[in-house]
């Protein structure tokens, strides 16, 4: 046996500590731009419900929050996925800042939105409430 | 043909997916690092053998096998360390959450490419298609 496959036994429980570590970083980002917390960021001192911002924040706190304890994972990644593409070709001035992402600053977006597509597929792993949901029922 | 086959087909070609895009997102930080291509003010131009440098030539040869899927768990591995050395000494000290240090891109490729180093490369990469070791 090669010694990756020794690995391989692990791979469902890795996807969960990806899943969780994903989901606490972009709950941060919505906590951010809601409430100044864990860090205020004076760009969002203003945020409105019904702007771009607002919205974003919405999706990024209860879609955070769901992928980071792993209920209903596909779905929530599935509309943070979408949130991630919209926030890459949406923010102002981007394409004027360079086309590539480590130039407009949008690397971020694109690993997020990729890393939650693969979510949508490989779903939440062992250590989630989804695995517990199914388990009892 | 419903939907959890759908996925159960799809998710390791996702991986190569995600495999392919988180390697060509980390060769631009080798690439601007050893080459001034892409230009980046703050990486370009770093001087041979400096940390910067080591740090830019780790993500171009883990980037390059990443990204055909050449021993993959290995140079995901190596580069999953990397960046938890870079989140560690370059963002780290200045605050603790991510947010502030702006290091959110070095944690969540650290757990991508430990992901990959678990999972491997999917189908799509030459790992898949070589000869197995015995």
């Amino acid at each position: 046996m090669a010694w990756e496959e020794k690995l391989d036994p692990y791979r469902p429980q890795m996807l969960s500590v990806l899943r969780i570590m994903a989901g606490l970083l972009f709950l941060s980002a919505g906590l951010q731009k809601w409430f100044a917390f864990p860090v205020a960021n004076p760009n969002f001192a203003n945020i409105t419900l019904f702007s771009m911002l607002g919205i974003a924040g919405v999706i990024e706190i209860i879609g955070g929050a769901l992928v980071t304890v792993g209920l209903f994972t596909r779905c929530a990644a599935f509309v943070m996925s979408g949130e991630m593409a919209v926030a890459y070709w949406y923010a102002s001035n981007r394409p004027a800042r360079g086309f590539m992402p480590i130039q407009n600053g949008g690397t971020l977006e694109v690993l997020f939105c990729f890393v939650f597509l693969y979510l949508v597929f490989a779903g939440s792993g062992p250590w989630s409430l989804d695995a517990l949901l199914r388990k009892r029922s | 043909m419903n939907l959890d086959e759908i996925c159960t087909r799809w998710t390791p070609r996702l991986l190569s997916v995600l495999r392919i895009i988180a390697a060509l997102v980390i060769l631009q930080f080798g690439f601007t690092k050893l080459f001034g291509f892409p230009y980046y003010e703050a990486l370009s131009n770093q001087p041979v053998l400096s940390l910067y440098w080591c740090a830019g030539a780790i993500e171009t040869i883990g980037g390059l096998l990443l990204l055909i899927g050449l021993f993959t768990r290995a140079a995901a591995f190596v580069l999953s360390g990397e960046m938890a050395f870079a989140y560690f000494i370059d963002h780290a000290p200045h605050s603790l959450f991510p947010l502030q240090n702006e290091g959110s891109l070095a944690v969540l490729f650290c757990f991508v490419f430990l992901y990959i180093a678990a999972a491997g490369g999917g189908p799509w990469s030459i790992d898949a298609s070589r000869p197995r070791a015995a």
